[in-house]
């Protein structure tokens, strides 16, 4: 593989691959860490690959489960609330989800803020509301507002995915 | 889908691939030394409190040049500064809002009509009725979190901090970054003790040269202890003896060189 389709591939599959590999470790440094080594191996090696993509995804899962054998897990599979999937599976939940991350970055910043100091930092609709100024109603207004456009996105996604 | 998403939001960071191209994000620093005013003796202390009152919000100020200083804000809450700390208080019948310098630690009074906010360079504090402390020193500015939640941020995205956590703002980055084994005292230089858990010898030391802008060594035997104790705040020679004396180890202090 040349250096242009390697850098390629990276602006291609890397936020993806994190996506991937996050839900192995749970943590987004590292898995971002594992991905660059995947990236640098794939860098120095140049092995002969007939579909780049799954080996970069095969790359990153064994990584992952090496580094979870070294922390000694269990549970080696990829799994969020017990629910054990296939590679496949993974893979193709992987590029959704860059998706729904992209769906959120373009929201706008304060419904944004509102619907992750909800979602992602746990504060009940009250505190919200007292922390910024704003009225109960209209916090939730603004979130279910959010999830609604993410929603409306992942549709949108999922309806193309299906028309090839 | 909900789970996708459920997911997707609970990591989710704004700005978390911005760097894709470059080589490795930012790590996060403990700052070496932040500048301790030398603590005159109590006898002749000079204690500066300036009160400002002008049309419109009211507005107090407060400063702390050669001690600490104590002070209530008009809303109820109260505050500690530090020596060469600055607070500009201002509120209205919606808000209170603070400018700050240097290290305060507040103790908001809870009043669900007002929210409370602190300004420190670049960066907010939002909070709902908690105990919290500042520190904004040579641009990077460090909040820790006793009781009550706080909304800390930069520029952009925010993190949320409880009891116990601790978050930097660096100078040009946009969000605050959380620190993952914070120093386990510090308040301090309020309390004037250091109490220490079973905490690994290499944060007590950290935490000690920090504080007294001082370089605490340690003998290589030492790797990997633990210490368990109170320290009052004062001398640090006296708190290297008794670590010295408690541990078996040998602890020198060395003036950092300038």
């Amino acid at each position: 593989m040349t250096s242009p389709e390697i850098e390629s591939l990276y602006k291609q599959y890397f936020r993806q691959l994190c996506l991937y590999a996050l839900h192995y470790l749970g943590d987004f440094d590292e898995s971002k860490d594992v991905v660059q080594d995947c990236f640098s191996s794939l860098i120095k090696n140049n092995p002969e690959v007939s579909n780049p993509k799954t080996y970069l995804y095969n790359s990153v899962r064994n990584r992952c489960i090496d580094l979870l054998r070294l922390k000694k897990k269990e549970r080696i599979a990829p799994m969020d609330d017990l629910s054990y999937i296939s590679d496949e599976e993974a893979q193709w939940r992987s590029e959704i989800e860059i998706q729904l991350w992209e769906a959120v970055d373009s929201l706008p910043p304060k419904r944004r803020k509102l619907l992750l100091l909800n979602k992602r930092d746990g504060l009940k609709y009250s505190e919200i509301a007292q922390l910024m100024g704003l009225s109960e109603n209209t916090v939730r207004n603004q979130i279910f507002r959010a999830i609604d456009s993410l929603r409306k996105n992942a549709k949108k996604f999922f309806s193309f995915l299906f028309c090839l | 889908m909900e789970r996708m998403l459920g997911f997707v939001l609970k990591h989710y960071r704004q700005g978390a691939f911005d760097d894709v191209k470059e080589a490795e994000s930012p790590k996060v620093r403990r700052f070496p030394i932040w500048k301790y005013a030398a603590v005159i003796a109590a006898a002749a202390a000079v204690i500066l409190v300036v009160f400002l009152f002008r049309p419109g919000p009211a507005v107090s100020e407060y400063m702390a040049v050669n001690s600490t200083v104590q002070a209530e804000l008009p809303d109820g809450s109260s505050v500690i500064l530090n020596p060469g700390a600055r607070v500009k208080y201002s509120d209205s019948k919606e808000r209170r809002d603070v400018e700050m310098e240097g290290t305060v630690l507040f103790k908001v009074a809870r009043d669900e009509g007002r929210p409370f906010r602190v300004d420190a360079g670049e960066s907010t504090v939002e909070v709902l009725g908690t105990v919290f402390q500042v520190k904004q020193s040579d641009g990077d500015v460090f909040v820790d979190v006793l009781e009550g939640k706080v909304l800390f941020s930069g520029s952009e995205d925010g993190v949320v901090l409880t009891p116990g956590m601790e978050s930097v703002l660096q100078e040009g980055v946009a969000s605050p970054q959380i620190i993952e084994h914070p120093y386990p005292n510090p308040t301090a230089w309020v309390t004037g003790v250091f109490n220490y858990e079973a905490t690994p010898l290499e944060s007590v030391l950290g935490e000690l040269s920090d504080y007294f802008g001082m370089e605490f060594i340690v003998s290589p035997d030492a790797v990997g202890r633990t210490l368990t104790g109170s320290f009052s705040t004062e001398d640090p020679e006296s708190i290297a003896d008794a670590i010295s004396a408690a541990l078996e180890v040998g602890i020198t202090v060395k003036q950092l060189e300038r």
